[in-house]
């Protein structure tokens, strides 16, 4: 399904009818777009407490990320293309990255700590070693190590899972199998929100459970 | 066509980590722990001594190689075989472009002996200056084209290091025991089982170094001498 697709059967669900009420015409339809991608990102974080692997299916591909090395430091750094998902798990939301074209050498998420450390031993050093570590450093840029010199004019492909707002309207969005109803449900729980405070007993704070 | 004899470390590391069952995040570590598996392979394991050719310096010394962890022989090659210096740890004196002795430069024909063996007899005389990073030599001349026979630390500086498949099994029981070593959350008992899966891979090479029947013949006639018949 298309980005606007899944907009448009969120809209047409609460629409109207005896259990949701017409939640549509209360709401600002760009609210609903907001809710949409909230429910969505909590069904990607089910994914990845189920199986990380499986995210991957749910990503974007970016192609021609370029690499360039810090003019200070010499390390080379990326501009991530895109918003990410902020998830769990020393990758994130960066699910893979290769070469454009032409060498297969093997890129590797580590944590940020580990990284440090890692440069200064053997495994640390590109030419003894030649996997390339990477470590997202805030929220839009990776830091590289072991990034071979030879490579610097190359570009990155790069997949992200990226937050339902990023997505064009035309845009394929991917949602887990048996996962579409959970998604209405989850933005229906979301629209009609919590039950207003019972004002009845004396004024007294006492929330309807 | 059959799989090369030659695998690389990161291949190796890549392995060990899949078989671990730890993420790929950790694949660094286990190519570090690949790295320390063979620099302790090469020093009491595995015979294969590395050897280089150098060049004397005007003062009579020699750099040891950046990858040099222990020393074997060094000597000067005399049709085809190497004869060796001796280690003379008493020497002090390095020796200048003028030289202080004005040794003849006879080469004894007994200071050959085996790899392995040093102190041969003859006219030059070393000592390893491990503090300097070198060897210093008391030399009738400034010599060219000395042998040095060490052992290295197998890991290539300027490129990705292969080594021959026989040693693959035991570099990845090397990781896996040391993993379970620095992981908290492995079981005594598992870490003594990996320890010895190590040492069963070390014995297989031995088993596999060890000298072969037709070795052990010529070394036993080589020792034969015609007696006198009466």
């Amino acid at each position: 399904m298309t980005k606007s697709e899944i907009i448009a059967l969120v809209r047409n669900h609460i629409s109207g009818g005896s259990v949701v009420g017409d939640l549509l015409h209360k709401t600002d339809p760009r609210v609903i777009e907001l809710y949409v991608s909230a429910a969505y990102q909590d069904i990607l974080y089910e994914v990845f407490r189920t199986d990380q692997s499986g995210l991957s299916l749910y990503a974007k591909t970016f192609t021609g990320v370029a690499v360039a090395a810090d003019g200070t430091t010499g390390i080379y750094m990326s501009t991530l293309p895109a918003a990410i998902v902020q998830l769990p798990g020393v990758a994130s939301a960066v699910r893979s990255i290769r070469f454009d074209v032409g060498t297969e050498l093997v890129f590797v998420p580590l944590e940020a700590d580990l990284m440090e450390s890692m440069k200064m031993l053997d495994a640390g050093n590109y030419t003894v070693n030649p996997t390339i570590g990477y470590c997202l450093r805030g929220t839009n840029s990776i830091e590289f190590m072991n990034f071979p010199l030879a490579e610097a004019a190359e570009t990155l492909r790069i997949d992200l899972v990226i937050p339902f707002t990023a997505f064009s309207a035309s845009e394929q969005v991917h949602l887990p199998s048996g996962k579409v109803s959970v998604l209405i449900e989850a933005v229906i729980g979301l629209l009609t929100g919590r039950p207003r405070v019972n004002l009845k007993n004396d004024n007294a704070e006492t929330e309807n459970k | 066509m059959d799989t090369s004899r030659f695998v690389t470390l990161g291949e190796i590391a890549a392995e060990a980590q899949i078989l671990s069952g730890k993420p790929k995040s950790k694949i660094h570590l286990f190519f570090q722990m690949i790295t320390n598996g063979l620099r302790d392979l090469q020093l009491y394991h595995h015979k294969a001594p590395k050897r280089v050719l150098l060049d004397m310096s005007e003062s009579y010394t020699v750099d040891l190689p950046d990858d040099f962890l222990s020393f074997i022989a060094i000597g000067i090659p005399i049709n085809g075989k190497l004869h060796l210096f001796t280690e003379d740890n008493e020497l002090l004196a390095i020796a200048t472009t003028d030289p202080v002795y004005s040794w003849e430069d006879s080469i004894d024909e007994r200071s050959t002996v085996s790899p392995g063996t040093r102190g041969g007899k003859n006219t030059d005389y070393f000592k390893i200056d491990n503090e300097n990073n070198r060897i210093v030599f008391n030399s009738p001349s400034v010599r060219t084209e000395i042998i040095l026979e060490y052992v290295s630390s197998g890991i290539d500086a300027a490129a990705e290091t292969s080594v021959p498949v026989t040693m693959k099994m035991i570099l990845i029981s090397y990781a896996l025991w040391q993993d379970g070593i620095f992981d908290t959350k492995t079981p005594y008992t598992q870490v003594g089982i990996l320890k010895e899966r190590y040492e069963n891979e070390v014995e297989k090479l031995r088993m596999l170094e060890m000298p072969g029947i037709d070795s052990i013949r010529d070394e036993i006639r080589r020792s034969y001498r015609m007696s006198p018949k009466r």
